[in-house]
């Protein structure tokens, strides 16, 4: 299936736009739009015959790249095609320079890359790409506090890769491999020779417990991991709200991809599970004690991917269906909310929640229900986007505490948007819905809007059972005794801020080399 | 000296880098370090493909010869590049942050970006 | 004093997490050495599949084409990155009067003139022959480079800057860029699978074989000689000098 190839096409108009910059929107209108095409042929594929596996140049898997399409791919792809329209959209009536637009076109080639990509080798090239290009799109305004920013990113998630390759270098010399789905076959190989019974894992060789151990450590560093990405918070919220969109809803939802391929391999389950909850628990406290919009979201990001850690580490497939689909929620949901949170921060002139709530009425009316809907979205509102991966999620679960510790990491996340709902609350009706300025933006918050109102439907399309109905009293209950819990007890006791150490570089640094022998040994012990 | 081979002289450079990134203040002596990682990686990666008496990847139809991994030799090359430009651009932003603020020094600086954040109410744009 | 400085938490901390580090991964590399037999895939089938005798190329070019594309992007990003950032900063660039004082001794300068062709011979036989030596469109292309780095150092790098006229320089440099993307997507138009070699493979060992790769050789060459002197200008003319 010669469509897979469509990162080329990326390419192919990226290099245009530096042949045309005067063009360059139009161009890149015209790229998104024919792979929004694409991805329809792919998907089509894949309802009629399964899994689409495509090795570039028609050589044999084992020799070329490989590229495979299957529910990773529909998923992420459509979210892709939905997050490119929008900032299109929203960026239509700004001037923007050629630059941006030729980085988006190659930013949105490596995000396809990552998508399919079932090569080792290949997945650090393109990962390594895409570090490139967020770098500088974060640096891209060149503000020093984002160029600062930038740096940091670039240091650790440099440092991450490194480790990666040193991974995939260790996983090379052994299996011979580079190639996924070989590399399974004779890591499984391995586990079914009879030397393994029960689910603790001494009995792995020394190489497949460090190349694991390595290659965790370099995604989680990309993936927004508590402990392993330290630079996300800042990268999030000191950048311009479109780079924070894209950075937070696709650029660090790859890392996440490459897991979920990687948990299918490797004996990762436990680990990703106690990387989950910690990243989800201390992720929500760091945002209960932020006072910035943009802040609390980049916290909040945190502790979301500790849903699909621990959807992976249950290692059962509503698990890691469920753990998917909040991905792909979340990333729906963080592009809106930094998208709206842009336009509302601009108009009332400061991030604080406190001006926020204050000044709300001058938020023009579209961005305002979209925060607010977005808002509402991540403390686990039913029906919307991120309910429905938590609902399957749950059901995955067995274990006692495991339920407990999500219902806790549902409840933080409740508590850290509470006090920012009255941005929501219309209170003149005079202002128009639509105005000719903001046409645009109002127009991309449409289409953000659209399939997340629609996320339920679309889900059960693709052919998902949830139950709406079993479903419908826990996360509510949580949502009510979070909003309870902040009016009644907490509100007036935030005052301080949580400990910023760790968000400074060297810290950061220490803290990821730690992870690792943290990551080595669980591999090891459980 | 079985043990004297390069992927663990790879392996201690690559400790000696992180080191550098974590022990040292000053950011040209960290992009230093991270070069190094970076180089100490490519070292494991040839020295992982290498046998003793192997001979380079060029087919050239004498019998009996060993050859060694091509593979490892051909991802090293991308390997480099992307090493060049890491270090090219971080460079660049550490030349905007050193034109800004007279220093290399990343705490210093990191308290200064900081200060000034906290002033420009013009970053939400 | 600076003893007392150096023993902080932090850096206690930092030193035995790196320790951790070097043992758990040193003791678990079982590395011993000799793994014959690894890519012999490539060696068996090489020469056959895709008519060049250097297996490196031959992988590097053919079975991961995909590959090398995003190394040339990593690198065209690079160049352009460099590029637009540095325009932030002040230029640095000297007054004509400046930039034609050479300072450099003359022997520098006299050697320079002598070194500077014999590299770049060098650095084309490196790219011409990338398919039947060691060599290629990334080493020659590095080299052709530094060829005129040694030029910048000899002459002043301002002098050699004006020589070259910057449009046509970036305009030379997109269009290698969108030829080496194209190529790989034209392959169709021959009956071949996308990023599948389309030239004719010849008769391995001589120069005019091996398929596209000389092709690509030459077109990687001249984007990265373009790059690389490229970046070097913008760095020079921010520092002052070379």
């Amino acid at each position: 299936m010669t469509q897979l190839l469509l990162p080329v096409l990326f390419f192919i108009t990226g290099a245009l736009v530096l042949l045309w910059p005067r063009r360059a929107q139009l161009i890149t209108l015209v790229a998104v739009l024919s792979s929004g095409v694409l991805v329809v042929m792919l998907a089509a594929r894949f309802f009629d015959y399964g899994p689409i596996s495509y090795t570039i140049g028609g050589w044999p898997a084992k020799m070329g790249i490989e590229l495979y399409f299957d529910e990773i791919g529909l998923y992420f792809s459509a979210l892709a095609v939905v997050l490119g329209l929008a900032v299109i959209t929203y960026l239509w009536n700004r001037r923007m320079k050629s630059h941006f637009y030729l980085l988006f076109n190659f930013l949105f080639g490596s995000i396809y890359t990552l998508i399919f990509a079932y090569d080792l080798f290949n997945i650090f090239v393109a990962m390594e790409f895409l570090t490139l290009i967020s770098f500088l799109l974060i640096g891209y305004p060149r503000r020093p506090y984002q160029i600062w920013a930038g740096l940091k990113y670039l240091l650790l998630s440099a440092i991450g890769m490194g480790m990666y390759l040193l991974g995939v270098a260790v996983l090379y010399y052994h299996t011979g491999a580079l190639n996924l789905g070989i590399i399974a076959e004779l890591v499984g190989g391995e586990l079914t020779s009879g030397r393994m019974t029960c689910g603790l894992a001494p009995q792995y060789e020394a190489w497949v417990i460090v190349s694991s151990a390595l290659l965790v450590t370099g995604l989680a560093v990309r993936a927004g991991i508590f402990l392993f990405s330290m630079w996300l918070p800042d990268a999030y919220s000191f950048s311009s709200p479109v780079v924070a969109a894209l950075l937070a809803g696709l650029s660090t939802k790859m890392a996440g991809i490459i897991l979920i391929r990687l948990a299918a391999v490797f004996p990762i389950d436990s680990v990703l599970l106690i990387l989950g909850c910690i990243t989800g628990i201390l992720g929500g406290l760091y945002a209960i004690f932020s006072h910035e919009l943009r802040r609390i979201i980049s916290f909040s990001a945190l502790a979301q991917v500790g849903y699909l850690l621990i959807g992976l580490g249950v290692g059962r497939e509503a698990g890691i269906t469920g753990g998917m689909l909040h991905l792909v929620a979340h990333g729906l949901i963080i592009s809106l909310l930094f998208l709206a949170g842009g336009t509302a921060i601009a108009a009332v002139g400061g991030g604080s929640v406190s001006l926020l709530n204050a000044k709300r009425a001058v938020i023009p009316p579209l961005a305002r229900l979209s925060l607010l809907i977005g808002l509402l979205a991540l403390g686990g509102f039913p029906w919307l986007p991120p309910f429905v991966g938590r609902a399957l999620l749950s059901g995955g679960i067995e274990s006692g505490w495991l339920k407990a510790v999500v219902s806790l990491i549902s409840l933080t996340g409740v508590i850290a948007i509470v006090r920012l709902l009255p941005v929501g609350y219309i209170s003149d009706r005079n202002s128009p819905f639509f105005s000719r300025d903001s046409l645009p933006e109002s127009l991309s918050f449409v289409v953000l809007l659209l399939p997340i109102l629609f996320f339920f439907p679309l889900v059960r399309l693709a052919g998902i059972e949830i139950n709406l109905g079993d479903n419908l009293i826990k996360p509510s209950m949580i949502l009510i005794s979070g909003i309870l819990l902040w009016h009644l007890v907490i509100k007036e006791r935030i005052t301080g801020t949580l400990p910023k150490g760790i968000l400074k570089l060297d810290w950061a640094i220490i803290s990821l080399v730690a992870g690792f022998s943290i990551i080595y040994l669980l591999i090891g012990l459980l | 000296m079985e043990w004297l081979n390069g992927v663990t002289i790879g392996v201690v450079l690559f400790v000696i880098g992180l080191l550098a990134l974590m022990l040292r203040r000053d950011l040209i002596v960290k992009l230093l370090g991270l070069g190094l990682i970076n180089t100490s990686v490519i070292l494991c990666l040839i020295s992982l493909g290498y046998y003793t008496r192997g001979v380079a990847p060029i087919i050239t139809g004498k019998p009996g010869q060993i050859y060694i991994d091509p593979l490892p030799q051909a991802l090293v090359l991308s390997a480099i590049v992307i090493n060049l430009a890491i270090l090219a651009l971080s460079l660049v932003f550490v030349m905007i942050l050193v034109e800004r603020y007279h220093t290399t020094d990343s705490v210093k600086i990191a308290q200064q970006v900081e200060q000034e954040r906290s002033h420009d109410q013009e970053h939400i744009r | 004093m600076i003893v007392r400085k150096r023993l902080t938490v932090q850096n206690t901390i930092a030193v035995i997490v790196a320790l951790i580090f070097l043992v758990v991964v040193l003791f678990s590399f079982s590395f011993i050495g000799r793994r014959p037999g690894a890519g012999e895939q490539f060696i068996r089938q090489g020469v056959e599949d895709t008519g060049a005798v250097n297996i490196v190329a031959a992988i590097y070019l053919n079975y991961r084409l995909f590959d090398t594309i995003f190394e040339i992007l990593v690198f065209a990003l690079a160049v352009i990155g460099v590029r637009f950032h540095l325009h932030a900063i002040k230029d640095k660039r000297p007054r004509l009067k400046e930039a034609l004082f050479i300072s450099e001794s003359h022997i520098v300068r006299v050697a320079g003139d002598l070194l500077a062709p014999v590299v770049a011979l060098i650095g084309l036989f490196l790219i011409v022959t990338g398919h039947l030596a060691p060599g290629g469109g990334f080493s020659g292309g590095a080299l052709l480079g530094t060829v005129i780095l040694l030029l910048a150092v000899a002459r002043g790098g301002e002098r050699v800057g004006r020589r070259l006229n910057e449009d046509v320089v970036d305009r030379l440099e997109q269009i290698f860029l969108v030829s080496i993307i194209a190529l790989s997507a034209l392959s169709p138009l021959f009956g071949r699978p996308f990023f599948a070699n389309f030239f004719p493979l010849g008769e391995p060992g001589r120069l005019l074989s091996g398929g596209w790769i000389l092709l690509y050789n030459l077109l990687i060459g001249g984007k990265v000689f373009i790059g690389i002197w490229v970046m070097m200008y913008c760095f020079i003319r921010h520092r002052g000098d070379v």
